[in-house]
């Protein structure tokens, strides 16, 4: 399994198109923590720097998309064909490339709260209202929140991406499916405990809890419980198919 | 070895491979043709394991493809013309294939030597000419120095230099090395020039398979002469078998040499005297005619 990791790997940082990915993706949390500390100047320093701290939704679309485009990309360039040729346990190339999108993913939920506190440093310096009013604890939890967050839905990206086999059609139904119809389906008052959407708020925003909303250690389960559903629907589907 | 035994493959409208059985052997170069649509891709597909037939199987090495335990060393595959991402440097493409099948990073630059490709490694593989591709493929299928190799039109887009090197290469690996060379061409010429055998097929079917070496009993003696009449008939005296058209005969079953013995014989004065050998090309239209999709 650790052959199919590194060379998904390779694979991955070999590609322009995966570091301008990473940089929207860094792009969309600096937006967040600049719509944190010039937006809400009205709030108390303490719900103004959780908003600031909070995982950003664009990195969430950003990461997803990241993931359809490592697992899309190779069908749209029949480089699958390679891929399959040398590795013929498909399950194992899936998981692979799960394993980097989320890693990838990981890597810039791990930078979310240190940007967002740089970008709040640079706010204050620059004499901006307000005062970082949060703990290391509280950090962390924002942190590791984000992290599982970004992860989960950069398999599910990869899931998708399986599935559609192309860039465009994957983008698209991960778009429309997660932050359209799951977003709407969210307002209903059963599935909003269940939400992906709403589980991926409550990663990203641990520490205010809305009502009707999955609560952090559900989230979790739920967000791996989807992406690892999708993901086992992913390898399933790509068994039996042919190239 | 590869073995096709029965191999099926039926899609909605049409059954693309039909109980198609043949074998090719270690240490020969087998030639593998048909018309457009014949169902070569499709054979090669399921052969590596990327389509599933609906009937029979194929085995590489003994094996169905899926079950090899590293199947980049023991099988090594050149499809339509590389599959390859246009933005990754060719390098990249090659050291993912690398760490994928526990290979050495060094073997990136030795097969890249060996291709003719160790000038340009680094280039986006979208820069590449086609023949560039083709070579890059190459260098895919020998990174794990495999015993059995695969290649659906390896010559596409190569200069005559590339041809000729691919040529003496894929004889070399065959016949020297003892690998299994299974190679699927439209380039008749270069086929007969490469392989050892040849199995054609037409509309999914096993239409002959036959060594390249028996094309030159194929032999046919032409005579012109304006007497055609009494030279046929000397002919078949003779124990050839003569098919006249116009003042001129084409002879099988003897040779030129006996055949102008028998003309000085029976008085008949010849224009022309050669030998005709029958190539490929023609044994291959003969078998497919008709048959294209």
């Amino acid at each position: 399994m650790g052959r199919q990791i590194a060379a998904e790997w390779v694979k991955a940082r070999s590609l322009r198109s995966t570091w301008v990915l990473v940089g929207l993706a860094v792009l969309g949390m600096i937006a967040q923590a600049l719509t944190g500390v010039i937006g809400y100047p009205g709030e108390s320093d303490r719900a103004q720097t959780l908003d600031v701290m909070s995982g950003s939704g664009l990195t969430l679309v950003v990461v997803t998309i990241v993931g359809v485009f490592l697992a899309a990309s190779e069908y749209g360039s029949k480089s699958i064909v390679s891929t399959y040729t040398v590795t013929a346990d498909r399950g194992r190339v899936i998981v692979a490339k799960a394993v980097v999108a989320m890693a990838i993913a990981a890597a810039i939920g791990l930078f979310s709260v240190p940007l967002a506190r740089l970008v709040a440093a640079i706010w204050f310096a620059l004499g901006g209202a307000g005062h970082w009013d949060a703990g290391f604890g509280t950090a962390v939890h924002y942190g590791y929140g984000t992290m599982i967050a970004y992860a989960g839905f950069a398999v599910v990206g990869v899931a998708i991406g399986v599935l559609s086999r192309s860039i465009a059609i994957g983008v698209g139904v991960a778009f429309f499916g997660l932050f359209v119809l799951d977003a709407l389906l969210g307002s209903v008052s059963f599935y909003s405990e269940y939400s992906f959407t709403a589980a991926a708020e409550a990663l990203n925003n641990p520490d205010v809890h809305r009502e009707g909303s999955p609560r952090f250690g559900s989230a979790v389960a739920l967000i791996a419980l989807y992406a690892g559903l999708l993901a086992a629907i992913g390898v399933g589907v790509e068994r039996r198919r042919d190239v | 070895m590869i073995q096709a035994e029965e191999l099926t493959k039926e899609y909605r409208h049409f059954t693309a491979v039909k109980r198609l059985s043949f074998a090719a052997e270690a240490g020969r170069v087998t030639g593998f043709l048909g018309p457009n649509g014949a169902g070569k891709t499709t054979t090669i597909s399921m052969i590596l394991g990327l389509a599933e037939p609906d009937g029979g199987q194929a085995l590489v090495a003994g094996k169905p493809f899926r079950r090899l335990d590293n199947p980049a060393t023991t099988v090594g595959a050149v499809l339509d013309g590389g599959d390859f991402h246009d933005g990754r440097p060719a390098r990249a493409c090659l050291r993912a294939s690398c760490a994928a099948a526990g290979l050495p990073a060094s073997r990136v630059d030795e097969v890249l030597e060996t291709v003719g490709l160790s000038d340009a490694p680094n280039q986006r593989v979208g820069k590449y000419s086609l023949g560039m591709r083709q070579r890059l493929s190459l260098a895919q299928a020998l990174l794990g120095d495999p015993e059995i190799l695969i290649l659906d039109e390896p010559a596409n887009g190569l200069d005559p230099e590339g041809i000729v090197w691919l040529r003496q290469m894929l004889r070399r690996l065959a016949h020297e090395e003892g690998k299994t060379v299974l190679v699927s061409s439209h380039i008749l010429a270069e086929v007969q020039a490469t392989v050892d055998t040849v199995v054609v097929i037409a509309e999914g079917q096993l239409v002959s398979e036959f060594a390249v070496g028996e094309l030159t009993g194929g032999r046919t003696v032409t005579a012109r002469a304006k007497q055609a009449d009494r030279l046929a008939e000397a002919v078949e005296r003779g124990g050839g078998k003569a098919a006249r058209s116009g003042d001129q005969l084409s002879i099988g079953g003897l040779d030129a040499d006996r055949v102008g013995e028998i003309a000085l014989e029976a008085g008949v004065a010849l224009s022309a005297l050669g030998v005709e050998q029958q190539d490929l090309e023609q044994r291959y239209m003969e078998l497919t005619a008709g048959k294209g999709r």
